[in-house]
């Protein structure tokens, strides 16, 4: 009897089919969100991209002292935050913004992207480094596995793995979550006090403490969702946003900028 | 929300190259394999580094004594995310002695870079000289390097980097029947 299995060998029917549903998987499964057709970086700024990173400095930068490496959320294209990261560029002349290009747009598989651009900047001399969901718990990972090689973390709508513990930790972390995050639950957020320094809650940016090493500062932006911390979605899960994305990424900016003033990182 | 057809496409491309192939397979080779980009070039500037990586899969069917048609699918993780190619193209056996061989493959690539809320076209070209070592009667080990050009024109729109020049390494397994030992 001439069967299929006859035909493809030694390989085995059974063996193709997981062959072909592994290949699909990767495909249904990988697919990325595009920045929205909105986005548009402030002309101030010059954006320069490579392979492994883009890069954004102000047009008239002449030297820059602090580094903010970026780690981009699961499945989210890098370019999704240029509209806001440019505009945080903006805020000191020595500020250099560094978004990390990540396998598959996935950081789990580059956890340690940070340290090839760390390397390629060599006069930064405060490195701060910012995450978003899934880009933010391997930022947490990354100041774990290289504690001295980061002064601060901050996090969007993100929290260190349960196997990550940064209580000990004598940096500084901002922790920024949204009442309406349909996929970074408050609960998630919550718990992750316990693996992060000190807790601190603020009701507005004003109220950033001073001297905030070894502390996490913990703000919730009202009516805020988890796609609005960049320029894309609607995304799957998430929550309906009370508030425009320009005003929730207003409040980020300020947070970010009073965070890095009280660290004297300028 | 991205189309249902897009939701979709993946498997189809799938079932359709893996159902022809079942019924072909007597005369032809079915090959599996891993890809390895390293690059170096992007968007007309010279840059080495590390492009990405992928698995194919692809089945060849002789049309002249050293000639093979190949028709196969691609699916990879690039510097613009994940993408599915449709290979089409030729190979051409240049030597054979006792288990080695050599040949050269030319692919065509059509295909998307996989995004919400819509995929884009993606499209490139790759030649490869192969070396293949016959293992068992119906088996070989190949390995391949070459030249590769892959362009995202639309990626324009998003991203400053939207082709580049790589130099894939690949190494697979090709499985014959008994009457079609000699393509690779």
């Amino acid at each position: 009897m001439y069967t299929i299995q006859n035909r493809i060998g030694f390989i085995g029917v059974h063996k193709i089919n997981v062959f072909i549903v592994s290949l699909y998987l990767c495909l249904s499964s990988a697919c990325s969100y595009l920045p929205n057709d909105e986005i548009n970086p402030s002309n101030e700024v010059v954006i320069t991209e490579t392979r492994d990173y883009i890069f954004m400095r102000p047009f008239d930068q002449k030297e820059t002292n602090t580094g903010i490496l970026f780690y981009p959320g699961g499945l989210v294209d890098p370019h999704v935050y240029n509209q806001w990261l440019s505009e945080l560029v903006l805020s000191d002349p020595t500020y250099t913004v560094i978004v990390l290009k990540m396998p598959a747009n996935l950081a789990v598989l580059n956890s340690n992207a940070a340290t090839m651009a760390i390397n390629d900047f060599p006069y930064i001399t405060n490195w701060v480094i910012a995450g978003h969901s899934l880009g933010g718990a391997m930022a947490c990972s990354y100041v774990a596995a290289f504690p001295n090689s980061i002064k601060g973390l901050v996090l969007l709508a993100a929290y260190p793995a349960q196997s990550v513990d940064l209580t000990s930790w004598q940096g500084a972390v901002l922790s920024i979550a949204a009442s309406e995050d349909g996929l970074a639950s408050a609960e998630d957020i919550e718990d992750s006090k316990l693996r992060l320094p000190t807790s601190v809650l603020i009701n507005t940016p004003n109220m950033m403490p001073t001297n905030l090493q070894g502390k996490t500062v913990f703000y919730t932006i009202n009516g805020g969702n988890h796609a609005y911390f960049g320029h894309y979605g609607p995304q799957n899960n998430d929550g309906e946003a009370l508030i425009t994305r320009e005003e929730q990424q207003y409040q980020v900016l300020e947070l970010m900028r009073q965070f890095f003033t009280n660290n004297d990182w300028d | 929300m991205r189309p249902l057809i897009y939701k979709y496409l993946g498997i189809v491309l799938l079932l359709g190259l893996f159902l022809p192939n079942l019924q072909a397979q007597q005369q032809q080779g079915l090959a599996v394999g891993l890809k390895l980009f390293p690059s170096m070039v992007y968007n007309g500037n010279l840059n080495y580094g590390y492009g990405g990586s992928g698995v194919y899969v692809n089945y060849r069917k002789k049309v002249a004594p050293k000639i093979a048609i190949v028709v196969g699918l691609e699916t990879s993780v690039v510097g613009w995310g994940s993408q599915s190619l449709l290979e089409i193209g030729i190979n051409n056996s240049l030597w054979q002695k006792d288990r080695l061989g050599v040949s050269v493959e030319w692919l065509l690539l059509q295909g998307l870079a996989w995004y919400q809320p819509k995929p884009l076209h993606v499209w490139g070209s790759e030649v490869g000289a192969k070396a293949y070592w016959k293992m068992t009667k119906r088996s070989d080990l190949v390995l391949s390097a070459g030249l590769r050009y892959t362009t995202n024109p639309n990626y324009r729109s998003y991203g400053a980097i939207s082709s580049y020049i790589d130099v894939p390494v690949k190494v697979g397994l090709v499985f014959h029947k008994k009457e079609q030992q000699e393509i690779k």
